[in-house]
């Protein structure tokens, strides 16, 4: 099957992605699209489109637009090597990217998130950019 | 002398939940750090309405109902909160708990216990009477904002500075006096009375008799005339004092727009801030997500720069297999030690090296190693954004908006202390003071009259009591000596007032001018005198009195308040807020170096920046107890926190 050329916010999570926008500060989509992506891999969501996913009927992105340099399709092989990844990345950042929004708006509903400095764990990679 | 222990309160204003302060020793300073907006003043309230009962604005008494906590309002669907004080007072424990609950409609309980035990309502209102009178509250509960009530003291014509001259004598215990005088003065009363029924019983002295018991009875209507029209009086200036306050606060307006003048260019200058702190943070945006997984992104790393390093061995290793089988190919010797090698040994070696050697065995292997670097490089990239910068432009911007909250709050404040004073209010509330104002000058008209009055029914009841001492009749002795001892007890303490009031006055002036003195650093202004009114003048070293700046004011304030904590009936500790308002910064390090002489607990409630802490620490030493912080949750709920305990 051939990869994605598209992919598509859920309704959910297309309604989370607004309420984020004012509450992060976060004013490009895509931007705050990719922020969901980052913050389901960073949290090892899984694949799976189960109820965490939503329900289709968001918008469409293109994913040449959303991913110019193909550094998502490339992270997501890494850190999700199983082969169906491998050969078909966008599926896989379509279904993070939503997911991961959805948890992010739960985390702001809960306070775990307050600003997007919550989102940044700076101790580690301070060390590893200083060595 | 009272001393707290602990302050517990319970969904009070911004103190959402239950919180406490506790005093573990009975001397020493208390400092609690606040910003603006933070809930200081309602912390202040919270000990007032804690001792009191009673919730004091900036303005008025406000009801209880505006500092139920709006959040735990809305959870439960109606308003309450709790106060409970632990104090100690002449070696008995105390617990005052105070709760205000609209559960079903708003009403206000008290509870005081004394060791551990319940006292009833009646015990309970005496005991509090007697333990902090409320009459006399403004010297523990002391808000620097009004400290410029104490100058009404040096006005001769201020109906305000006679209320407070009535409370200084009140907290200095001279009604006691006056009490004692009045009891007499009724003692006094009954026996001259009964001297003139055991005159009356006479057949001798009747007519005389019942004339003396007509005199008195006389005397004592106009005497109950008299102290009604006193006490109208006094009621009257009360009410023209609180006038006179109510129309202070019209000055205070303008005080007021000028600093929301000032805080609305504060705010703008923040917005202005806020946005560019914004705009920078934005700009990160873009590679935000990269941040996010900068951290796990470092952890992979590592362990592919050991997967490209072992791909790079394994290459270099296939290398030098193809270098080996080729030299097998061509020469006779060992490869690697260059002896000769038995045939049999070479087609072995031969053997074992053609698959490491294989061309397909390279390629997998320059492969293996390309998709390593491959991973390594895409890994790279994420490590690459600096997660700092994002987490210091966060903070930067998250700061520059509380402390633009906070200014909003208190512009917010402002405005509303704005609009609850109208200009048809200060009409009405001036027309009010002159009516009452003319209302008292006639009624001290009708008092002197009833005076003069008075004195010439006395001298009328003297002159008879004299013709009836020449008569032969002699009214039974235990009676007469209780009449003659107790006139004379009359006279006594009415004298003894006059003292005591003096020596208060003497003590008064010369602990105010030694805490004076610590307070100021100018060597010309050798102390205090004290007027007739508990006014206090400064004195240079010529003996003049001293034109006096609003901060000086302040300082002459504080060291009145001192003095008549140490020479008080009634003594506790003092809770300050906003003391040092007129005060520069080196007057200011001056009053928080003498805090501890100002009474023996003392909670002072500051902010961050009003004084340098680290010198306040050294000039307090072990006399700083404690000190506490108030930490935003949100704009409805504030946290108190130890800040350091010594």
């Amino acid at each position: 099957m051939a990869d994605l050329k598209n992919i598509a916010l859920t309704i959910e999570a297309a309604q989370t992605a607004t309420d984020l926008k004012s509450r992060l500060g976060v004013t490009e989509q895509m931007d705050l699209i990719r922020l969901g992506f980052a913050y389901a891999v960073a949290h090892e969501l899984d694949l799976n489109r189960d109820s965490a996913f939503g329900t289709r009927g968001g918008s469409n992105y293109d994913t040449g637009g959303l991913d110019q340099d193909s550094l998502m399709a490339e992270t997501v092989r890494i850190y999700y090597p199983q082969p169906e990844v491998l050969a078909e990345p966008y599926r896989a950042v379509e279904t993070l990217m939503n997911k991961g929004l959805r948890l992010l708006g739960e985390h702001w509903q809960q306070g775990i998130v307050g600003s997007v400095g919550d989102l940044v764990p700076t101790a580690l990679v301070a060390e590893h950019q200083h060595s | 002398m009272l001393s707290l222990l602990r302050l517990t309160i319970q969904d009070f204003g911004p103190y959402r939940g239950l919180q406490e302060m506790t005093f573990p020793r009975d001397h020493g300073v208390y400092i609690v750090y606040g910003p603006n907006g933070r809930g200081k003043t309602t912390l202040h309230n919270a000990f007032r309405y804690a001792l009191y009962g009673q919730i004091l604005g900036r303005h008025h008494t406000e009801h209880a109902r505006e500092l139920a906590n709006s959040e735990a309002r809305k959870q439960a669907g109606y308003g309450s909160f709790e106060t409970t004080l632990d104090f100690e007072h002449d070696g008995d424990q105390y617990r005052l708990v105070r709760r205000y609950d609209e559960t079903e409609q708003p009403h206000e309980l008290m509870l005081l216990e004394r060791n551990g035990m319940p006292m009833s309502q009646d015990d309970a209102e005496k005991a509090l009477q007697a333990v902090a009178p409320r009459s006399v509250s403004q010297f523990f509960l002391f808000d620097g904002e009004l400290l410029r009530q104490y100058e009404n003291l040096l006005e001769p014509d201020s109906e305000e500075g006679v209320a407070l001259e009535q409370a200084i004598e009140r907290v200095l215990g001279i009604p006691i006096v006056g009490n004692a005088e009045a009891d007499v003065t009724e003692v006094w009363h009954q026996a001259e009375k009964q001297v003139a029924e055991q005159y009356a019983a006479h057949d001798a002295t009747r007519r005389m008799g019942l004339s003396l018991n007509e005199a008195q009875d006389v005397r004592q209507r106009m005497q109950d005339a008299h102290d009604q029209l006193a006490q109208r009086i006094d009621t009257a200036k009360e009410r023209v004092a609180e006038l006179e306050a109510m129309l202070r606060e019209q000055h205070k307006a303008e005080r007021l727009l000028g600093s929301l003048d000032q805080l609305r260019t504060q705010e703008s200058d923040l917005k202005l801030r806020e946005q560019t702190a914004a705009t920078a943070l934005n700009e990160l945006m873009p590679e935000l997500w990269k941040a996010v997984l900068s951290q796990s992104a470092t952890g992979r790393l590592t362990a592919i720069d050991a997967e490209v390093q072992a791909a790079e061995a394994d290459l270099r290793g296939a290398a030098a297999a193809a270098r080996d089988l080729t030299h097998l190919h061509h020469q006779p010797d060992c490869p690697v030690c260059h002896r000769d090698l038995p045939n049999d040994l070479r087609k072995e070696l031969v053997i074992s090296l053609e698959t490491a050697a294989s061309g397909s065995h390279h390629e997998a292997m320059q492969e293996r190693l390309a998709h390593a670097r491959h991973k390594q490089a895409t890994l790279q990239r994420l490590t690459r954004q600096d997660a700092r910068l994002v987490t210091e432009r966060d903070r930067a911007l998250r700061s520059l908006r509380l402390e633009r909250q906070g200014v909003k709050e208190e512009i917010a404040s402002i405005e509303r202390q704005l609009s609850e004073i109208g200009e048809d209010k200060v009409r009405s509330l001036t027309n009010e003071r002159d009516e009452r104002q003319a209302q008292i000058l006639r009624d001290k008209e009708r008092l002197e009259h009833s005076s003069i009055e008075l004195r010439g029914q006395e001298v009328d009841i003297e002159a008879l009591k004299l013709q009836l001492s020449k008569q032969s009749v002699r009214p039974d002795h235990t009676v007469e000596l209780k009449d003659q001892v107790s006139q004379e007890l009359k006279g006594l303490f009415g004298g003894a007032i006059d003292a005591y009031r003096a020596k208060l006055r003497r003590r008064v002036e010369e602990h105010a001018s030694a805490i004076f003195r610590e307070l100021t650093d100018e060597p010309d202004y050798v102390g205090l005198r004290i007027t007739d009114r508990y006014g206090l003048e400064i004195i240079d070293t010529d003996g003049e009195t001293v034109r006096r700046s609003a901060g000086y004011e302040h300082l002459v304030a504080l060291s009145l308040i001192a003095a008549l904590q140490d020479s008080a009936a009634v003594r506790g500790p003092v809770v300050m807020d906003y003391p040092f308002g007129r005060l520069d910064t080196h007057n200011t390090a001056r009053v928080v170096a003498a805090l501890p002489r100002m009474a023996r607990q003392v909670i002072l409630l500051s902010f961050d920046g009003e004084f340098d802490r680290q010198a306040a620490l050294r000039a307090l030493g072990s006399n700083l107890i404690a000190e506490f912080e108030l930490e935003r949750v949100t704009s409805k709920h504030t946290r108190i926190l130890p800040r350091r305990t010594i």
